[in-house]
């Protein structure tokens, strides 16, 4: 092993420092990521219960052998006491050992493991992560999932102060009279609109339940106060009289209330939630009856409950033994808070059957006053640290296979002497690990001289107040007069006498930071005794040396390094060098009986994780685009679980995705032959007698079955043909519900059309039938759904190892092939029902949906288009507009409306709306036609396929009716507030007729006075 | 389509813009429907007079009857109407000048009426004078003729207030008058020969004896000795 960061120079250190940064962050580093960091910095934790200490190895074997049909340990401690890691720890050695082939005590069933973390530590979030974990268990999670998504904004404060008030309604009986009335304050627009005031009682409490909070503030809900309770002088209240009165006048009793109220608040806002009473129950006991209809078990394990916020009891209710037969076993591990565990009814501690507590000393041995389990404590993470991001893999292979780091970074450091003669170093089976930049015994002092505040000596708080500050100080070579770590400065005692002798020359910074090296460095008070230990880590620290040359003291000497301890048998695996050719021997022996003797394969665990590594390491996935991404990440982690190998004794796993089956053939047999001797002759690598032929022949086994290989990562369950339905099914999908939410078709070139897809943020359109109303608020979600299946579905990473690489691009063709399809055809394709529902989840909740109707909703849609264009025809007929041509009657209906309105202008008279009538005023054409040509559009649409309601922005229509009606009304009005004027009101066109009619009647006359026929004479 | 219908919005539209100026409107809308009435008045009189006129003319069977004085009437009315539709014809007419007009043309109307209401009086006196005449001698010479006169005497009465309008009075008049005239001619009688004068003298106690001497006289006597007896003669 080497070094991440090799140091050229003494003090130059030797880690990167954001990498630091990172990894020692305040939560435990779990998840996928970050399982190897874990397990390489994993120190053994001991709780105790009322018996004594239980070791944590002990507690996992009592655990995974659990046979009982439920299993409830809590685990409770002090935030930052370890809880959150070893339960962290106990879920990776469920995973490790099931990976393993190992058998649990529930049997032959598939046992499922859920790790609920803190994160963030909201409510929500710890919901999410519930919901994510058992994506199958969708429709029993219903609830909580509606729960999460009603828990912010307005809403959720509304529903707050709902409970609360029907919370204090039920207990007026209860309240002292004056405060009778409290749930009144509850119900009262004005009042409410205080309460829920940001920085309020409410406002925290929701922001508690949704945003990240720390341990200690989980630990009680943000109370009601006096203050919410003194209503500002101008606010509109409503409630009872007497209590509004007492209340402005009496701060004692605005205190009552505050306490009043918060004696409902936990029940509150659990009713907030949904989840009140026993509907976490319920829905536990749903998900473990189906699991058992499934053949599964379940092993629940919660990092803190304090983050199920007011929900804690009720998750312990949820999970305490039943011993009912119709549901799954379950194990379940819950860590708790002391005030969480101490607020639980004493019938349900009752029901628990262990309740573990961890203290600071239980991982940290604080009762060894030395600080050795300190030093090996930090030794861990400094050694990770050292080595990097890509060795952390190495040293957690170490601790999987034997218990502990048996790789030290330090090992080819060319200033290793050096530094572990002046820092010392610990030994962890043979690899030595130094302490640099603390020194023997200094992380416990620096633990111990922390200043108040930091009054807990967990971990959690070495790691952030001591190693962590001390490492970035270090990185910074100690600006300032002290060590940058919040300890109590510990002048040497004998300063005044030799700080002349010893500290001449040094800054007046290097003289303040001896208050601190001498004594947690080196744990002497004096210079004169701890000067010679102190003198060789001084240019490590960049710092003057001791103006004198001093000599070490004997017997003042620091504390040695640990002398080497036996090194651990390994637990599971391969035995270490020394057993190698017999194990060697006894391995070849099995593999002979399979493949000579056709016997089973005894054993098969070890040869499946020989070939696992294979599989693990020998496939570059960036480099090939099937499968996908997602089937990729859906087969990982990689376990024993997923190698068959024809013949083994072990039956195989049911509920694996990946499936990679080794058949008794000559090249498998050579194969394994090889790999054991790389591994048990070689020690890990091809240096042994015919390793070169034997590399030579892996090589080409890979080459020849490569292909195979990665065919295996596809789920054992998948028809080949599943991908293609649902692809198509997306894809399909995605066309259709961009044409509905856009109100218009793809554009016609396909690469446009991908990138409109891609880019596309889909909102709700707008709807008029039920059926369709229903689409359309699925849409958005159920859009950015399908995209993701697809994108990931689609997706080729470019470089980077592993899962993490970026992803660059999408596999394009399917997209092609379905976009070029007609889309006139709103299917999802002609195989719905057939979708792969286990590997293609989010496309069967789409088959079931009422998006495979499509047609039939668009059907719908269409005649409530009908009906709402048909709307507009009583209007125009009323007054006296023919309605052969809708649209043009609807404009001269328009025109004539603005000529009204006009009119009125003119007269001084108003419709009584001012902005419907600067509206109609403003109806030249161009305005008209804004209104005309959504309706002709529909009328177009009624007269062709039930498809072109996809593309009709029915809004449009919608808006058009909806102004015709406004319009209307309007002008009624007017006409019957005129009606006695306009009764008998002579108009310029009756002028004119008169007019018309006078002149015509001379013109008889004149006809007469010329002795002309007249024209009805003319006529006769 | 839409424009068979009746738009009531654009009705609407119309009488918003008319209530600002509504007594304008009015108004005006009624000098309008008076002019248009008074008009009416107008062509019904003059077509009556010209009624009158053409019967008139037939009645005494003469084309010129009154015909200077109607071109001078009709022209002087045409001119007035003239005026009348230009006046009109504006924007905003002036309902004075209207009223002259309408008036001047209604006076030329009625002077025309009275010309032909005098003309047909005259005509009237003559036949009765005519008839007059006659009466006592057909009633001694003719039950003829004298049933003859009566049937125009009451014709006269009947029609002698207003002239009429009709041909068929007009032609009645002309049956009657030219039945009459042939009764006389077949009787011989002329009413301005000698013996026709002596014998209305003769009727009222005034006849003059020397008349006897006319040798016609005495021959139309001696042929009709029942006249005798209704003569008498003063001797002065």
């Amino acid at each position: 092993m080497r070094l991440d960061s090799r140091p050229e120079n003494v003090g130059d250190i030797c880690w990167q420092s954001d990498y630091g940064n990172r990894m020692l962050s305040p939560i435990s580093q779990v998840g996928a990521e970050a399982t190897d960091w874990f397990l390489a910095t994993h120190s053994p934790i001991v709780c105790e219960d009322d018996v004594g200490k239980v070791e944590e190895h002990g507690l996992f074997a009592e655990l995974f052998a659990a046979s009982k049909p439920e299993t409830l340990v809590v685990i409770k401690g002090a935030p930052g006491a370890g809880k959150s890691q070893l339960i962290n720890w106990l879920k990776l050695r469920f995973d490790d050992a099931l990976a393993r082939g190992d058998c649990p005590g529930v049997g032959e069933r598939s046992l499922r493991s859920v790790l609920i973390r803190r994160r963030s530590g909201s409510l929500k979030d710890a919901l999410q992560q519930l919901v994510d974990q058992l994506p199958e268990y969708q429709r029993y999670l219903a609830k909580i999932q509606a729960a999460i998504s009603d828990m912010s904004g307005d809403t959720a404060n509304r529903r707050l102060y709902t409970e609360m008030q029907l919370s204090l309604y039920e207990s007026r009986h209860a309240s002292a009279p004056r405060l009778r009335f409290l749930d009144e304050v509850f119900n009262d627009s004005g009042a409410v609109h205080w309460l829920c005031r940001g920085g309020g009682a409410i406002d925290r409490n929701i922001k508690r339940l949704i945003e990240e909070s720390d341990p200690s503030a989980r630990e009680s809900l943000p109370p009601f106060t006096a203050d919410d309770f003194n209503f500002p002088v101008n606010a509109r209240l409503g409630f009872d009289e007497d209590l509004r009165d007492r209340l402005a006048d009496d701060e004692n009793i605005r205190e009552q209330a505050a306490i009043r109220a918060n004696d409902h608040l936990r029940l509150a806002i659990a009713g907030l939630t949904g989840l009140r009473g026993h509907t976490l129950n319920e829905i536990f006991q749903e998900i473990r009856q189906e699991m058992r209809r499934r053949g599964e078990a379940l092993a629940l394990f919660v990092e803190d409950v304090s983050t199920l916020s007011v929900l804690d009891e009720e998750l312990v209710n949820a999970v305490q033994p039943l011993n009912e037969p119709s549901m799954c076993p379950l194990i379940s591990v819950l860590g708790m808070t002391l005030p969480a565990y101490d607020r639980l009814p004493d019938n349900l501690k009752g029901r628990i059957d262990r309740a573990l507590e961890i203290t600071g000393s239980s991982s940290l041995h604080l009762e060894d006053t030395k600080g050795e389990t300190t030093d090996r404590f930090v030794a861990r993470y400094l050694n990770g640290l050292r080595a990097g991001p890509q060795q952390a893999k190495l040293l957690a292979e170490d601790v999987r296979s034997y218990g502990d780091q048996r790789h030290s970074a330090c090992e080819d450091c060319r200033l290793k002497p050096e530094c572990f003669h002046a820092f010392g170093f610990v030994r962890f089976d043979e690899a030595e690990v130094g302490l640099y930049p603390l020194s023997s015994g200094a992380s416990r002092r620096l633990l111990d001289g922390l200043t108040a505040g930091q009054t807990l000596k967990t971990p959690r708080t070495l790691l952030q107040h001591v190693v962590r500050p001390l490492l970035d100080n270090v990185a910074k070579e100690f600006r300032g007069g002290t060590v940058g770590i919040p300890v109590q400065p510990q002048s040497p005692v004998d300063l005044g006498a030799e700080q002349d002798n010893l500290l001449a020359g040094w800054t007046a910074e290097e003289r303040g930071r001896i208050s601190y090296l001498l004594y947690y460095w080196t744990g002497f008070d004096k210079l004169r005794d701890g000067a010679s230990h102190l003198a060789p880590m001084l240019p490590w620290f960049r710092h003057s040396n001791f103006a004198k040359k001093v000599a070490p003291l004997p017997g003042t000497a620091p504390q040695l390094p640990d002398p080497p301890v036996p090194r651990p048998a390994p637990r599971v695996g391969p035995t270490g060098v020394r057993d190698t050719p017999k194990r060697f021997k006894e391995l070849i022996q099995r593999l002979d009986s399979w493949f000579l003797d056709k016997q089973a394969l005894k054993g098969d665990g070890d040869f499946r994780a020989l070939l696992l590594e294979v599989v693990r390491n020998s496939i570059q996935l960036e480099e090939v685009r099937s499968p996908t991404c997602r089937v990729q990440d859906l087969s990982t982690p990689l376990k024993t679980s997923n190698i068959v190998i024809e013949g083994m004794t072990t039956k195989a796993a049911v509920a694996t995705k990946a499936r990679f089956t080794f058949e008794r053939t000559q090249d498998v047999y050579e194969m394994l032959r090889d790999l054991i001797a790389f591994e048990h002759l070689g020690n890990a690598s091809w240096e042994f007698d015919g390793g070169d032929q034997a590399r030579r022949r892996y090589g080409q086994w890979l080459t020849q079955h490569v292909s195979e290989l990665v065919r295996g990562y596809e789920p054992a369950t998948s028809d080949p043909s599943d991908r293609g339905v649902a692809l198509r099914a997306g894809i399909r999908f995605l066309r259709s519900a961009y044409r509905f939410a856009a109100r218009k078709d793809l554009p016609s070139d396909t690469g446009a059309a991908i990138e409109a897809i891609v880019s596309f943020t889909p909102s709700a359109p707008f709807a008029l039938s039920e059926s369709a109303r229903a689409v359309a608020l699925d849409l958005p979600q159920r859009f950015k759904e399908m995209r993701d299946f697809l994108l990931e579905e689609l997706a080729v990473r470019q470089g980077g190892g592993g899962g993490g690489g970026g992803l660059n691009y999408i596999d394009p063709r399917p997209l092609i092939e379905h976009l070029s399809s007609s889309s006139e055809d709103l299917s999802l394709g002609s195989s719905e029902v057939s979708i792969n529902t286990v590997d293609y989840p989010a496309v069967g909740r789409l088959a079931s949906s009422r998006w495979a109707k499509l047609q039939d909703v668009l059907e719908e849609e269409r005649q409530a288009l009908s009906a709402l264009t048909d709307s507009l025809v009583p209007h125009l007929r009323n007054w006296g507009l023919s309605t052969e041509s809708l649209p043009v009657s609807l404009r001269e209906y328009l025109e004539s409306a603005r000529g009204v309105v006009k009119a009125c202008e003119g007269a001084n008279e108003s419709l009584g709306d001012p902005t419907l009538q600067a509206q109609i005023r403003d109806l030249a054409p161009a305005a008209v036609s804004r209104y005309v040509s959504p309706v002709e559009r529909a009328l177009q649409v009624l007269e062709s396929s039930p498809q072109a309601v996809l593309t009709l922005d029915i809004r449009e229509v919608q808006n058009t009716v909806d102004f015709v009606v406004r319009v209307d009304r309007a002008i009624q009005r007017l006409q019957q507030s005129l009606q006695q004027r306009l009764s008998d009101v002579v108009t310029e066109q009756d002028v004119e007729t008169s007019r018309h009619e006078a002149i015509a009647t001379i013109h008889a006359l004149a006809r007469v006075l010329a002795n002309a026929p007249t024209e009805a004479e003319a006529d006769a | 389509m839409t424009t068979q219908s009746r738009n009531k919005l654009r009705e609407l539209e119309a009488k918003v813009k008319g209530l600002p100026d509504q007594s304008a409107l009015v108004r005006r809308h009624q000098l309008f429907r008076n002019a248009q009435t008074q008009a009416q008045q107008r062509v019904a009189e003059f077509q009556l007079t010209q009624k009158q006129i053409k019967a008139l003319r037939a009645i005494r069977a003469d084309a010129s009857v009154l015909l200077d004085i109607e071109e001078r009437r009709l022209s002087s009315a045409r001119e007035k109407a003239s005026e009348l539709v230009s006046a009109m014809e504006k924007a905003d007419p002036d309902s004075g000048k209207l009223g002259e007009r309408l008036e001047a043309i209604k006076r030329t109307g009625k002077a025309l009426a009275d010309d032909v209401q005098s003309n047909w009086a005259r005509f009237c006196e003559e036949q009765r004078d005519y008839a007059t005449a006659l009466r006592p001698l057909a009633d001694r010479l003719s039950p003829e003729l004298a049933r003859r006169i009566v049937e125009l005497t009451d014709l006269l009465i009947s029609v002698a207030s207003n002239a009429p309008t009709s041909i068929d009075v007009a032609q009645r008049f002309t049956d009657a008058r030219k039945a009459l005239d042939e009764e006389v001619a077949s009787l011989n009688l002329n009413v301005d020969a000698p013996i026709v004068r002596f014998i209305q003298e003769a009727q009222v106690g005034m006849g003059d004896p020397r008349a006897l001497f006319d040798a016609q006289i005495r021959k139309y006597l001696d042929e009709n000795p029942t006249l005798w007896k209704s003569l008498r003669v003063t001797l002065v």
